[in-house]
């Protein structure tokens, strides 16, 4: 991990044990923020906050960053109109593959959340 | 009281709450960076305030507003015909304290101090800054005789959304509902619109012989153009009238009547319910503090960081509907930028310039009838060339689904407001 865990901070993480890697990542405030965290923001409308979705929509956090990207440059070349294929259209592939490290990055703790749909 | 009690005091009431139920990673490490207060806590002030503390932990961020919840205009065309209950689209405050560490104010702004980097509270009290952001929505400009208490608006979402909703119930079998539109740019273009097949499907179901009248001001339908008037030519054609070019000049409210223009010819149009919405403007706050410029009705930002481009407004970022960018004024958009703002006020604490690339997006997922739904999103990207934001990709359904009646479209509202207010 880039960006160093405040002592303090890294303190409550060991006592939460699981505490989620984006919570550590996001903690230093003279630091740049995280490449593709801006991007990535712009899914958690739809996604839920994380990626983690509070609804029947999928979550997203808990993908590789490759499994997501495939996914993400699949939509961008479909011709089906669905909402993502449109969104994933209006982002370069470096874009997507920002978003797809970040998410991949920060994702991954399952045990936090409920993942309702995995369709 | 001076600007150093009122901090104190705030410190008090909302830090010292706020830490006993913050999660681990927050607490004991907050309030002791930059203050950056957010004044609105709608989609935009809501989201920036939660984001500023989730991605800058050390910041000291309060958010003023005079409720001490949200009622969110989005989803609430079903509020109108009983479908959604109000509650489910009041969003406290509280959470924002509880769950990220935000101090609340719960009392109005009345004017930024841009020179000396302040707040004037409605109460006398100030608030210092380091950055403000400026959410306050929409304010209306109505026509002559226009009483809200007789013809809601419904387009600030609460007591006027009840108040036409209780019209609607009350109406003949055989009444007749209008729904007058001002002209582009408002809030939501798709929305009145659907509010007319929301309305018109609840007619269809409960009051057999309704009809509505659309007074447009503009030439076209302004949102969804093609989902809506394949709505009105089909599906409810023996319900819904939709008339262009129809500019309403007065209201009578005691008559319920409207005077207008069609292509240049004045005449009146009386009805049993009448949904005036009034043409839009930035919140006063904005105007009371100078940064909106004389003629316009909207504040001028610079998309990269949304802080104002008016000479002696730095760290003064205004988001949301007030601003005049030329994005959809929309729930979904006012999130969006306020990401945006976060990100770069983040970096100007940081001594860095903001994202030069930045991307939002807005969305709306209209019911179009009892079972079916449509949607429509737009991405848009920044333009260096003429520094604004362009929509780079939109699309519109190809046909309202079941599939997004039931499971996209309400799974979207959950998350919106929960990544917005939760
Ligand atoms: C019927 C309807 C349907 C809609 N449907 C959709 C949709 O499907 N999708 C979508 O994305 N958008 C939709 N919208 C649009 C969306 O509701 C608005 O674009 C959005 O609310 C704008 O957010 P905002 O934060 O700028 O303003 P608001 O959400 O209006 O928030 C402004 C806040 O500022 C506070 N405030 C005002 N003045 C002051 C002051 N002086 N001091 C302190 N606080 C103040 C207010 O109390 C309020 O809480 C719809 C709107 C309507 C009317």
């Amino acid at each position: 991990m880039k960006h160093l865990a405040t002592p303090l901070i890294a303190f409550t993480l060991l006592a939460a044990g699981s505490a989620p890697a984006w919570a550590a990542e996001h903690t230093d405030p003279s630091a740049e923020p995280p490449a593709g965290r801006l991007l990535a923001t712009q899914c958690f409308q739809c996604h839920g906050t994380n990626g983690q979705s509070q609804s029947e929509i999928d979550s997203i956090d808990d993908e590789s960053a490759e499994d997501l990207l495939e996914e993400l440059l699949e939509m961008k070349a479909s011709r089906k109109v669905t909402v993502m294929n449109q969104q994933a259209k209006a982002y370069s592939d470096a874009e997507l593959r920002l978003i797809a490290d970040y998410l991949g990055r920060t994702g991954g703790n399952d045990d936090d959340h409920d993942d309702r749909d995995d369709d | 009281m001076n600007s150093l009690n009122r901090r104190k005091f705030i410190q008090v009431c909302g830090g010292g709450l706020a830490l006993a139920t913050l999660p681990l990673t927050f607490s004991l490490h907050a309030a002791s960076g930059a203050r950056v207060v957010v004044i609105g806590g709608g989609f935009a002030g809501a989201t920036a305030a939660k984001y500023l503390r989730l991605f800058g932990p050390d910041l000291q961020v309060t958010l003023v507003d005079p409720a001490t919840a949200h009622v969110s205009c989005v989803g609430s065309n079903l509020v109108l015909t009983g479908e959604t209950p109000i509650g489910e689209l009041t969003k406290p405050f509280a959470a924002l304290r509880d769950k990220y560490g935000v101090e609340l104010v719960a009392e109005p702004a009345v004017s930024i101090d841009a020179d000396n980097k302040r707040v004037n509270l409605a109460s006398g009290a100030t608030l210092d800054y380091e950055h403000v952001i400026l959410a306050p929505g929409i304010d209306f400009d109505p026509v002559p005789g226009h009483d809200f208490n007789v013809m809601p608006h419904a387009w600030i979402a609460g007591a006027q959304t009840t108040l036409l909703q209780e019209q609607l119930m009350a109406m003949a079998n055989d009444g007749t509902f209008v729904i007058a539109i001002p002209k582009t740019p408002f809030r939501a273009h798709t929305a009145p619109y659907e509010r007319a097949t929301v309305v018109a499907d609840y007619f269809r179901r409960n009051k057999p012989g309704a009809k509505i009248l659309i007074l447009d001001a503009n030439a076209a339908i302004a949102g969804m153009n093609r989902t809506f008037t394949a709505a009105f030519t089909g599906v409810y054609r023996d319900i819904v009238e939709y008339v262009p070019n129809v500019t309403v000049n007065a209201a009578d409210a005691l008559n319920r009547r409207l005077d207008i223009t069609r292509d240049g010819t004045a005449s009146s149009v009386t009805a049993e319910v009448i949904n005036l919405i009034p043409s839009q403007k930035a919140g006063k706050l904005l105007f009371d503090s100078g940064l909106v410029p004389d003629g316009s009705k909207f504040a001028p930002v610079n998309p990269l960081n949304y802080e104002s481009t008016l000479a002696g407004f730095s760290k003064v970022h205004i988001i949301g509907d007030s601003q005049s960018t030329g994005q959809a004024k929309s729930g979904h958009m006012a999130n969006s930028q306020a990401k945006v703002c976060v990100d770069a006020i983040l970096r100007d604490l940081a001594g860095l310039e903001p994202d030069p690339a930045p991307k939002t997006t807005a969305a709306a997922f209209p019911p179009i009838t009892r079972r079916t739904a449509s949607w429509t999103t737009v991405t848009y990207s920044f333009d260096a060339a003429t520094m604004s934001m362009v929509a780079s990709s939109s699309a519109e359904a190809p046909e309202p689904t079941k599939d997004v009646r039931e499971e996209e479209g309400p799974g979207w509202l959950i998350n919106l407001l929960s990544d917005s207010f939760a």
